[in-house]
This record gives structure tokens, C-alpha cells and sequence, in this order.
């Protein structure tokens, strides 16, 4: 009860947000939401983390269609809030729609600067439809770990 | 200067052998056909390995690529129909078993890659490449592997992750395309190695052809210079050397070949010729001198042998001129002899000639007289002999008008008969008509009867009246027999009286023939004298013209002689 009450809540919340329409989250939201995985992993250690992440009833990590994903730094999927399936595989070589290597570009930010924004498509989880996404990336160890934005 | 070196060759090429020359183009005609044959045996050889090649190595080599190549396209269009179809809520069951063919094709698929790289007739760089490739395959297979795991629970995101296995399996293809393009280049070398031989080989073969048949018949009107002009030319030194022309320069002896010696030969001939020639005419030359001596000799003895010869004519003709004379002296006498004899017998033979008809005239005279005494004889005999025929003739004549007579009677019987006849028959006919119709007949018979009763009366008559005629005849004739008897008689008479003066006549002119006769006995004898004188004046006179004509024939010999032994000295100073 208490759940949907927050739900409701939360609803409320982004309808009176900026960012306006239901079931989008914002790049604060993606960025705060980052920083979550980052505390757990920290805390919790890999594994946990992974696990919490790819559980998508862990809500601190599903919010609307907000999620974290995490790779290694060689490209593989190790955990997924959106798509379980990805865990395990290797997508350095993945392209998007418009032909770009997304999850390399994410390595080469996760080996450099260590965080910062990489644009995208990518299905929506709610939809299933191929929108723009907008990612903000953060080194994680060994790991990167990214959440994103989908643009209306 | 090329002139001069392409002489050179000429005159070198005029020494070879008529036999080589013969066999020179045979020769360069089989040099070019061993040429176009070792070069077609040696492509031919290339042309089968390039085929082997071909077909034994590269279109294998091929097949086996674009077969796997193709294998790895259609395991690609399987992996977007999954996705396609993940996409589209196609039943579990036929993505499962989408999804096993896809996962065993992927197994399959590293399989024959791997016994790709794995066959014998690869290049090093075609290994190379497979082992990149099996590289890049397992990538490829890890993104196919990973599409279709996702697919199965993530359509959308399977979607996402077709780009990457589409990238994998461009690479792999691409490689594929790259090999297969390598191969194919590599085919189509060997390809255009072959047609270039090939037409290399048949420009060969063109040329090759054309310049064996170009110079083969350079070769054969070179030599058939070589030989034919020299021939010529010899044949015509040979001609003019048979013509006697022995002042002709032999050529071509200089040639060291059959023609040279040919050449050499007739030149010793043409100087054998010559020599021959000359010593013929020394022959001559000799012969003409000893024919002229001949003549010289053969003149004097013409010359003396005439001399004798008209010597000897002359004498003969001088002789025969003085016989001549002679015979001609004596000719004359006997002329004149028989001319005086002649007169003399011409008067004889006159007088002869009237004796003879004298004598002759008595004798035909008497004959005439003992003829017509014969002839007179026999016609006193026939007139005694026409009397007693007449007397016979006048006894005949009675006893046939008394046989005449004779008939009288007999005729006068048959009137009697035939009157008696005659009365019968008409009785005969009275009784026919009193018979009637059956009497008609035996009328008819009496009738005939009658008549010849009628006809034999007259026929009677007539005998009489000729009887009577001929009675009448014969007393005619008796009565002129007798006249002719008469006649006769008297004319018998006469002939008797002549034949008696014939023979007075007779006796007269025997008398005078034998007269006339002794008279030509006498003339003939003086005739006969006469003439035998004739006859020996005739003889001198034929032995004269004898002499005469002797001694002309003398002459005409001895002109004949003087003239065939002119002819004789003619013919033997003309020789």
C-alpha cells in the first residue's frame, strides 16, 4: 500500500516536474541514479550490485525508464536493468540505428575522462520502440556503469 | 654493297649440288612445318596444363568457397528471419526449431571453414587469409550466437544487435568475396595466358605458314634459275655445236656444281670438234691434191690417146672415101648395063607378048570349039532322050484318059442308086404322114434321106461333066506332046549337022595353036636370056650398092668412132 502511494507520489512528482510528460526521467535523475550503483557497489561490492541492478525490483534502480546498465571495460554486459538477455554478451561491436559503436564510445569515456554523456538509440523499455537516448556514463572499477534518458 | 654480298650468296648457291638445290625447298618447306609442330606440341602441352589448372584446381577450389560462402549468406538470412520473426510473436515452437537449425548451421559452418583452410591445393596466402578469416568467423558466429540467445526474450534489443552480426558477417563475406576474387583473378591469368598463347599460337602458325610458302617458293624459282637458265644456255652451245658452230664459248664452267662439269664436258667436246675438224680438212686438202694429179695424168692420156685415134679415123675414112669412089664407079656401069639390057627385053617381051596372045587366043579357039563340040553332043543326046520322054508322056496320057473312061459306067450306076433312093424316101415320108403323129419321126429321117439321095445324084453329075473335062485335056496335051516331039526331033537334026562342022573347026585351030605356040617357046628363050643377063647386070648392080653402102657405113663408123672417143676424152678431162 505504502508502495503505491509512492508510486502515486512519484507520479505526481514528475507530472510537476520540468521535464513534464509521465514515465520519462530527467538527467539529474539518470546522473543521481549513477551515483546510486556507484554507493552500492562501493559498499555492497560487485556482485551485489550486479544482481540489484539486474533485478528489476530493486527499485531505487528502475524508476519509469531509468535503469542502470554496467559493462566491462572490454565490452561485455554484466548487468542490465532493462534487458537480462544482454548479460553475458559482448557488444563493443554494437551499433546503433545511425551506425555508431555506442558501447565503445562508453568504454573510451569510462578509460578517459571517466564520466560523461554519450548519445544513442535504443529501445525503450516501456515501448519497445527505438528512441533517442541520452547516457551518462561513470567508471566503476574494472566496470562502467550508465544510466540513461529517453528523448521525447 | 648488298648487291654485290647477295651475288655472292647467288654464285655460292650455284655451286651446291643440283640434288641439294632440288631438295632445298622440300627442305625449308619442313623446317617451317617441324617449327609450327614442336610449337604446337609445346602449347598443346601448356594448353592442357592451363586446363588442368583450370578444371582441377581453381574451379574446385571456387565452387568449394562460393558453396560456403553461400552457406554463411543464408545462415545470415536465417538470423534476421528469427529476429524478424522473434519480432512478430511467431510461435514458440517453430523459433525453436529456427533456432536450432541456426545454432547447428553455425556449428556446421565453423566445420567447413575449418576444412577450407584445411585443403591441400591452397596458396600460403589463401591459408593466410582462411586463418583471418576463421578469426573474424568466430566473431561472427559470437554475434549470430548472441543475437539469437537475445532474440529468443529480447526482440527488440535482438533487433538493436542485428547491426553488429551484420558488420561480422560483412567481413566474413567480404573475405569470402576477396578470396574468391583472388582465385578468380588468378583463373583468369591462366585464362589469358591461354588465349594469348592461343593467339600468339595462331599468329605463329600464320606467319610460320606464309613465310615457309613465301620463302619455300623463293627457294624453288631461285633454284629453278639456277638450273633452268644455266641448262638453257647450254643447251643452246650444244645446238649451235650440233649445227658445227664450233667457234661458240661453252658457259658456265665455272659452276661447281652438275652444270659445271656438264659445262667442262661439252667444252672438251667442242674442242675434240675442232680438232676433228681440222684434220679433216688437211684430209681434204690432200685428197684434192692427189685428184688434181690424177687429172693432170689422166689428160696426157687423153691428149696421146686422141692423137692415136685421129690418126687411125683419118686413115679409115681416107680408105672408106676411096671405096666409096670405087663402089660408086662400079654402081654406074651396072647402071647403064642394065639399062641397055632393059630396053632389049622390053622389045622382047613385046614381041613375046603378041606371040603369046596369039597362041593363047588359038588355044582358047579350040577349047571354045571342043566345048561347044561337048556342049552339042549332049544336046543331040538330051533331044533324043526329050523324043522317047515325050513318047512315054503321050502313052501315059492315053492310058489315063482310057482309065477315065472307065468311070463312066460306075457313075451311072450310083445315079440309078441314088434314083431308087430317092423314090424310096418319098415312099417313106407318104407312110410317115399316113401314120400320123407317131410317123413323124421316121418322116423327119426320110426327108434327110431324100435329100442325100438328091445331093449324091448331082455329085454323080458333076463326076461325069469332069470326066469329061479331063478327057477333054488330055487329048489337048497329047496333041502338043506330040508337036514338042516333033520339034525336038527336027532340032536333033540340026545339032548333028553343027556338031560335024565343030569338029572341021577344031582340027584348024589345033593348028594354028601349036603355031603360035613354038613361036613363044622361041621368044620366051630369047626373054629368058634376056633376063638372066637382067639378073647379073641387077647383081653387080646390088654388090655395087652393097660396096657403096659398106664403104657409107665405114664412114658413119668411122665418125662415130672419132666422136664417142671424144666423148671418151670429154668425160675423162672433165673428171
Amino acid at each position: 500500500m505504502r508502495a503505491l502511494a509512492f508510486l502515486l507520489f512519484a507520479a505526481l512528482l514528475t507530472a510537476a516536474a520540468p521535464a513534464g510528460a509521465t514515465g520519462y526521467g530527467t538527467r539529474a535523475e539518470a546522473v543521481a541514479m549513477v551515483k546510486r550503483v556507484q554507493d552500492m557497489f562501493k559498499k555492497d561490492g560487485a556482485q551485489a550490485t550486479f544482481h540489484a541492478v539486474s533485478d528489476k525490483s530493486t527499485k531505487s534502480f528502475h524508476d519509469r525508464d531509468l535503469y542502470p546498465f554496467i559493462y566491462n571495460l572490454s565490452g561485455t554486459c554484466v548487468a542490465h536493468g532493462a534487458r537480462p538477455a544482454l548479460i553475458g554478451k559482448n557488444l563493443i561491436d554494437l551499433k546503433d540505428q545511425d551506425g555508431k559503436y555506442l558501447i565503445r564510445e562508453m568504454v573510451a569515456i569510462a578509460k578517459g575522462p571517466g564520466n560523461g554523456w554519450v548519445d544513442y538509440k535504443w529501445p525503450n523499455p516501456l515501448n519497445n520502440k527505438i528512441e533517442d537516448k541520452s547516457s551518462y556514463i561513470e567508471r566503476m572499477g574494472n566496470y562502467f556503469v550508465g544510466v540513461g534518458i529517453y528523448k521525447q | 654493297m648488298l648487291s654485290a654480298r647477295l651475288q655472292a650468296a647467288l654464285r655460292l648457291f650455284d655451286n651446291l649440288s643440283i640434288q641439294i638445290k632440288a631438295s632445298a625447298a622440300s627442305a625449308v618447306l619442313l623446317i617451317c612445318l617441324s617449327v609450327l609442330c614442336a610449337n604446337a606440341y609445346l602449347t598443346s602441352s601448356h594448353y592442357a596444363q592451363g586446363l588442368r589448372t583450370l578444371s582441377q584446381d581453381m574451379v574446385p577450389k571456387q565452387r568449394a568457397f562460393s558453396q560456403v560462402s553461400d552457406a554463411i549468406v543464408a545462415t545470415h538470412i536465417k538470423i534476421f528471419r528469427y529476429v524478424s520473426w522473434a519480432s512478430n510473436s511467431v510461435s514458440e515452437k517453430l523459433m525453436k526449431s529456427l533456432y536450432d537449425e541456426i545454432d547447428s548451421d553455425l556449428d556446421r559452418l565453423t566445420d567447413r571453414i575449418n576444412a577450407l583452410a584445411k585443403r591441400p591445393d591452397l596458396s600460403a596466402a589463401e591459408r593466410a587469409s582462411l586463418q583471418a578469416l576463421l578469426v573474424k568467423w568466430q566473431k561472427c558466429k559470437s554475434h549470430a550466437q548472441d543475437t539469437i540467445d537475445v532474440g529468443r526474450t529480447d526482440p527488440a534489443m535482438a533487433t538493436m544487435m542485428l547491426g553488429q552480426a551484420d558488420d561480422a558477417f560483412k567481413a566474413v563475406d567480404g573475405d569470402f568475396a576477396r578470396m574468391s576474387q583472388a582465385i578468380t583473378t588468378a583463373a583468369n591469368v591462366v585464362k589469358d595466358g591461354l588465349y594469348t598463347d592461343a593467339q600468339r599460337n595462331k599468329r605463329l602458325i600464320i606467319w610460320g605458314a606464309l613465310v615457309g610458302f613465301l620463302v619455300s617458293i623463293v627457294v624453288t624459282v631461285t633454284v629453278g634459275m639456277s638450273i633452268v637458265r644455266p641448262i638453257k644456255s647450254i643447251t643452246a652451245v650444244m645446238r649451235q655445236l650440233s649445227a658445227g658452230t664450233v667457234s661458240v664459248e661453252v658457259t658456265n664452267r665455272d659452276r661447281g656444281d652438275e652444270i659445271g662439269q656438264m659445262a667442262e664436258a661439252i667444252d672438251v667436246f667442242r674442242k675434240n670438234m675442232i680438232e676433228m675438224h681440222a684434220m679433216e680438212q688437211a684430209n681434204h686438202q690432200a685428197e684434192q691434191r692427189r685428184a688434181s694429179e690424177r687429172r693432170s695424168e689422166m689428160q696426157d692420156l687423153a691428149a696421146e690417146f686422141e692423137k692415136s685415134v685421129q690418126q687411125i679415123a683419118r686413115e679409115l675414112t681416107q680408105a672408106a672415101t676411096a671405096m666409096h669412089q670405087n663402089a660408086e664407079a662400079m654402081s654406074r656401069g651396072a647402071t647403064e648395063a642394065r639399062a641397055k639390057s632393059k630396053a632389049i627385053s622390053s622389045v622382047v617381051t613385046v614381041t613375046q607378048d603378041n606371040v603369046e596372045s596369039v597362041a593363047n587366043s588359038a588355044d582358047e579357039l579350040a577349047h571354045t570349039i571342043e566345048e561347044l563340040a561337048t556342049q552339042t553332043n549332049a544336046a543331040r543326046e538330051l533331044t533324043d532322050e526329050t523324043v522317047s520322054e515325050s513318047e512315054n508322056a503321050r502313052a501315059k496320057l492315053q492310058q489315063l484318059a482310057d482309065a477315065v473312061t472307065q468311070i463312066v459306067p460306075i457313075t451311072g450306076l450310083i445315079q440309078a442308086i441314088a434314083q431308087q433312093t430317092n423314090l424310096l424316101a418319098l415312099n417313106a415320108t407318104i407312110e410317115a404322114a399316113r401314120a400320123g403323129v407317131a410317123g413323124k419321126g421316121f418322116a423327119v429321117v426320110a426327108g434327110e434321106v431324100k435329100s442325100l439321095a438328091q445331093q449324091t445324084a448331082s455329085a454323080t453329075e458333076e463326076i461325069n461333066r469332069k470326066i469329061a473335062a479331063v478327057n477333054a485335056s488330055c487329048g489337048a496335051v497329047v496333041k502338043i506332046i506330040q508337036q514338042v516331039a516333033g520339034a525336038v526331033g527336027r532340032l536333033g537334026q540340026g545339032t548333028a549337022e553343027m556338031a560335024a562342022a565343030v569338029g572341021q573347026q577344031a582340027a584348024a585351030t589345033q593348028e594354028i595353036s601349036l603355031n603360035a605356040q613354038q613361036a613363044a617357046n622361041s621368044s620366051r628363050t630369047v626373054a629368058q636370056n634376056i633376063l638372066e643377063l637382067d639378073e647379073k647386070a641387077g647383081e653387080n648392080d646390088s654388090a655395087s650398092t652393097a660396096a657403096l653402102e659398106g664403104a657409107r657405113h665405114l664412114l658413119s663408123h668411122a665418125a662415130l668412132l672419132q666422136e664417142q672417143a671424144n666423148n671418151f676424152l670429154r668425160h675423162v678431162r672433165a673428171a
